[in-house]
């Protein structure tokens, strides 16, 4: 017993020092990383430094490094028309694994760090939660550009910002659609087994359907990386929907799902996808003229026809090697963000968390995701009043085709059958 | 009636994706009792190597199996000697295969970058009818191959000297040895025989699924459902309990509930377990 | 014995003195992280390293006892049995709940799992754990399925707000404390004995009268409970909890990283284990970027490679030879 606890506080002690010595090392490698990333080798000046925590391994690794890439590029410009009023802007980027514990300790981490301001993150709804949870215990101002669940912004938390509509407004550019032009009276949905699927679920789909009479003739659950989705469109193609709508949390899913309506040769009026897997490049990529006249509705890609928007997505062509999506276009919006509210608490000589929460409240500008005001309302708090819109796969481009308002393109509808293309 | 037929089609192309799988890792559970963590990391690597000998090489990855199958062989032979055969029992060689499964996927990670890599072949979509009822061209290949290398494997297990010895050290490793066998060099074959075959089933999927670092752990649970429904080291058994843990799956997700899917297969494998517990086809002694 | 007592009373004190010194936050939440690691290397250690039984799906009861506790805090009808001090449930209660739903479904499971044995009943275990997360998922007017459950209210115990750091970190450290005595406790009694032999030969200790199956499941209960506690504890912490994250296999691998890289079958194993592997897990994350689970990775297969007792288990080794050393020497002197 005596060894035990002589043990016991001997590991105590190495253990406080280990964890200090990390937490200095922590920020001084990201503080590398970033400078080297970002070409900016000096170290002389005053920075300003803001957090993310992203899934930077693990299955969801491809997402976080997709946010990287585009606050890379974000931070690069932002520092080369003058940084936050002649200070450098600087991103320490933590792992989340995608889990909410793993994500917690990360946030915990950042928030630590006195120099952070502000966190950025984290792509999947459960870690979201458990980021701005410990960010709203800590004061912490939080924005958030993907995680979707309808609940991070009706929780009441102060010092959460969300860029990106919810999962239940995902579908407001479907819902228009149907409403306008399809008037279905039976809807298929096909959706991945996670928060995700669910949120869009509950909070778009079936709320709507049931609203407007639509019976929703099958409500079909997968697990990601199903090999044969024949079995499943089967059974939806038995129930005969006028349009099926299909959650797919990424790219693959997305191909696998429609590869088995192609092999059934099955053709409803519609193939709705709800953004993540249906809205990212890789999906015509992988799925080549599968994708052709698949729609989806999500979030905005951005106002094309803006000339940053240009810019962006001809630089992350030439560094990355593929043009933007929903992903890219929300990170690079959230540093524009981030970077408006830093310049806005600095001027007002407030470049504390506090500061930058109250310049994020005030927000009120254009990004290439559109205009950004967080707003208080319909039970929701900061949420970003984001466009959703309905785009369509045409010739291997994602193109905005409903509201109108928006659209860059006609429409095509019904969706073509497989057999005569 | 359509609708069943092609549940059951579905279900037993997908039965020979997880038999394949499952057939190394009921050789190295065989001879070893070992729990391979990282099996599915082998899977992983062969998706690799087919998707980059078809990129680069433009090799079609149904005859990238000759190259995956030989590396994976060295890769596995190198890791038992090194690592694996080092263990002194059943936990400790959990945790080192856990490890190695971190080590080579996280590998994978930082060489091959997280994105989901998809091979496109030019028949990636194509279909072969049979009445109403289609099958994906790639699948069935597949599905030929698996059944060809579990008769190749059988063939060997059974008629070759070194394969007559793995099953010998498989039911009895002490009578094994006093016969003259040695037990660990037969072990670190077996071992690179189970990595090449989860190597080989990486390629098969290839064309289609997709190629990522961490793809591996998709598949271990089934694999190990699939080798305790076949019975430990019965590769016959693997085919078997492969289908039959794909076909439930479809049945049942169809006529049941898509949600419950992977609860379907999990339930026999408990009752198989309670009831049978070597398998539906082993013969091994617990 | 006196020496001993005042060793332990001295560490307490320490213990529930450190966050009066410690103003660096990461830092107390790094000891919960570690505190709540030790009561999942106990739990584990419990079945897997003292009754010999190894199991891969601790999880399950992790899970359970995660839900049992949000279920009692949000559910109105269970909250309300909870209410003593304030107007809303307690947490403890909440936890106490979320063990005693995990013993029920032990002892349902006890009477057939253990017709397994060896990697059959780690396969048997897992399987179980495994449908516990499809069932999570799919049980939707219980669980919230894959949307989990998001405590939004701050639980009080009392008149004490579970709320910062150092609140957690007394509750984590009582809890801590408790389970280490409890399986202590087990250990230096009858059942403890009875454990061991079940563990060094199973047929033998029937044949000298021990009725196996019986301590089995009790081992079961037990070890299922102190997981329990962990998993109610990690949903007031993170105040979130999906199937994904508290039914998955990683965390029964955790469970068994922290015993056998501590020491299994050791009191002292899964502290050790939880200390290492949390600290160098964050260490390696600041110096290798991403590449950091590799190199966690490289330190299981070599603790494993280097030290197949653990860690723990191979300074005991090295201890004793010196006494041993020492011994003879003080003999020749």
């Amino acid at each position: 017993m005596k060894k035990f606890f002589v043990l016991l506080l001997a590991m105590l002690m190495v253990v406080s020092v280990a964890a200090c010595g990390s937490q200095g090392t922590s920020s001084e490698g990201g503080n590398e990383g970033e400078q080297q990333q970002n070409g900016q080798g000096s170290s002389d000046g005053d920075t300003v430094t803001i957090g993310a925590v992203l899934p930077m391994t693990g299955p969801a690794a491809t997402f976080g490094k997709k946010f990287e890439q585009a606050y890379t590029i974000a931070i690069e410009k932002v520092n080369e028309e003058g940084g936050i009023n002649g200070k450098t802007l600087r991103i320490i980027i933590e792992d989340s694994q995608e889990k909410a514990n793993i994500g917690m300790t990360a946030a915990e981490k950042l928030i630590n760090n006195d120099e952070v301001l502000a966190i950025l993150g984290a792509r999947a709804s459960g870690t979201t939660y458990a980021v701005a949870k410990v960010a709203s215990q800590n004061n912490m101002p939080m924005l958030v550009e993907h995680g979707s669940s309808d609940k991070i912004t009706q929780s009441g938390w102060e010092n959460v910002f969300r860029l990106n509509p919810t999962a239940g407004m995902y579908t407001e550019g479907m819902q228009a659609f149907l409403t306008d032009i399809v008037k279905p009276e039976s809807i298929a949905v096909i959706r991945v087994d996670n928060l995700f699927g669910e949120s869009v679920f509950e909070y778009g789909t079936k709320k709507y359907a049931e609203a407007n009479g639509i019976e929703i003739v099958a409500d079909e659950k997968f697990q990601g990386g199903t090999v044969d989705f024949k079995p499943i469109v089967a059974k939806v193609k038995e129930a005969n929907p006028d349009v099926v709508v299909i959650t797919a949390g990424n790219e693959n899913d997305a191909v696998q799902v429609t590869k088995a309506f192609k092999e059934l040769n099955y053709t409803p009026k519609a193939i709705i996808g709800t953004g993540a897997g249906h809205a990212v490049q890789g999906f015509h990529e992988q799925g080549g003229d599968l994708a052709q006249y698949i729609m989806t509705t999500g979030p905005w890609h951005g106002d094309k026809k803006n000339e940053e928007w240009q810019w962006f997505n001809e630089e992350f062509n030439k560094r990355y090697g593929h043009y933007i999506g929903e992903h890219e276009a929300e990170g690079y919006a959230a540093i524009q963000v981030m970077a408006d509210a830093l310049r806005r608490a600095d001027e007002a000589g407030e470049l504390t968390r506090d500061g930058v929460m109250k310049a994020l409240d005030e927000t009120d500008m254009d990004t290439i995701f559109g205009h950004v005001k967080f707003e208080d309302f319909d039970g929701y708090t900061n949420q970003n009043k984001s466009v959703s819109e309905l785009s369509q796969w045409i010739d291997g481009k994602l193109m905005s085709v409903y509201p109108e308002e928006i659209a860059e393109t006609e429409y095509v509808y019904p969706l073509t059958p497989w057999d005569q293309r | 009636m359509d609708l069943f037929l092609q549940s059951l089609i579905s279900g037993i192309m997908t039965g020979g994706v997880y038999a394949i799988i499952a057939l190394g890792l009921t050789l190295i559970f065989g001879v070893m009792r070992i729990i391979n963590m990282a099996h599915g990391e082998f899977l992983m690597i062969g998706m690799y190597i087919s998707y980059f000998s078809y990129t680069l090489f433009h090799i079609d990855p149904f005859i990238s199996i000759v190259i995956s199958a030989p590396l994976t062989f060295l890769l596995g032979v190198v890791i038992y000697r090194f690592v694996v055969s080092r263990s002194q029992n059943e936990e400790n060689s959990l945790i080192l295969t856990a490890g190695l499964s971190l080590v080579l996927a996280n590998t994978a990670l930082l060489l091959w970058s997280p994105d989901y890599r998809h091979l496109k072949v030019p028949y990636g979509t194509e279909v072969v009818k049979l009445g109403n009822i289609s099958v994906s061209l790639p699948m069935l290949i597949s599905f030929l191959i698996t059944i060809a290398i579990t008769l190749l494997l059988y063939w060997f297990l059974n008629k070759t000297d070194l394969g007559l010895a793995i099953r010998a050290s498989a039911q009895e490793s002490e009578a094994a040895t006093v016969m003259g066998i040695n037990v660990k060099k037969i072990a670190m074959i077996t071992f690179g025989i189970g990595a090449a075959f989860a190597s080989i089933s990486g390629s098969l999927l290839a064309p289609a699924l997709y190629a990522y670092p961490t793809i591996g752990t998709l598949f271990l649970v089934k694999a190990f459902v699939v080798v305790v429904l076949g019975g430990m080291g019965s590769v016959e058994g693997a085919l078997i309990g492969g289908i039959i843990l794909g076909v439930t799956e479809s049945l049942g997700s169809v006529y049941i509930s898509t949600g419950m899917t992977d609860a379907f297969g999990l339930i026999l494998f408990l009752l198989i377990l309670l009831f049978r517990p070597s398998g539906l086809f082993g013969t091994a002694t617990r | 014995m006196n020496r001993q007592k005042s060793y332990i009373a001295l560490s307490i004190v320490v213990l529930l003195l450190l966050p009066l010194f410690i103003k660096n936050q990461f830092l107390l939440h790094m000891f919960i992280l570690i505190f709540l690691g030790v009561i999942y290397g106990q739990s584990w250690n419990l079945l897997g390293g003292f009754t010999g039984q190894i199991s891969f799906g601790h999880a399950l009861f992790f899970g359970i006892g995660a839900y049992g506790t949000a279920k009692f805090l949000t559910s109105d009808s269970l909250s309300k049995i909870g209410v003593i001090f304030n107007h809303q449930a307690d947490p403890i209660l909440a936890i106490i709940f979320g063990g005693l739903m995990t013993i029920l479904v032990t002892f349902l499971m006890g009477t057939i799992i253990f017709r397994l044995s060896g990697p059959y009943f780690g396969l048997g275990t897992l399987a179980m754990a495994e449908i516990g997360l499809v069932i999570a998922m799919n049980l939707k007017s219980v669980t919230n399925g894959g949307e989990g459950i998001l405590l939004l209210d701050t639980p009080s115990i009392g008149p004490f707000e579970l709320m910062g750091k150092t609140s957690f970190y007394y509750l984590i450290l009582v809890l801590m404390l408790l389970t280490v005595f409890f399986v202590y406790q087990i250990m230096r009694r009858k059942m403890g004995y009875f454990l061991l032999a079940i563990r060094e030969d199973n047929q033998a200790a029937e044949a000298m009268g021990v009725p196996t199956k019986r301590y089995k499941i009790l081992a079961l209960m037990a070890s299922a409970f102190l997981s329990a506690l962990a998993g109610g504890f990690y949903t007031l912490y993170v105040g979130f909890i999906s199937p994904h994250d508290v039914f998955s296999v990683h965390t029964s691998v955790e469970m068994i990283f922290i015993t056998i890289v501590g020491g299994v079958g050791t009191l002292m194993g899964p502290v050790v284990g939880a200390v290492v592997l949390t600290v160098l897990s964050e260490v390696f994350k600041s110096y290798f970027d991403n590449a950091y689970l590799i190199v966690y990775g490289l330190l299981l297969i070599l603790v494993i490679l280097y030290m197949p007792e653990g860690i723990y288990g191979y300074l005991k080794k090295k201890w004793n030879a010196r006494k041993k050393v020492m011994a003879d020497a003080d003999v020749a002197s």
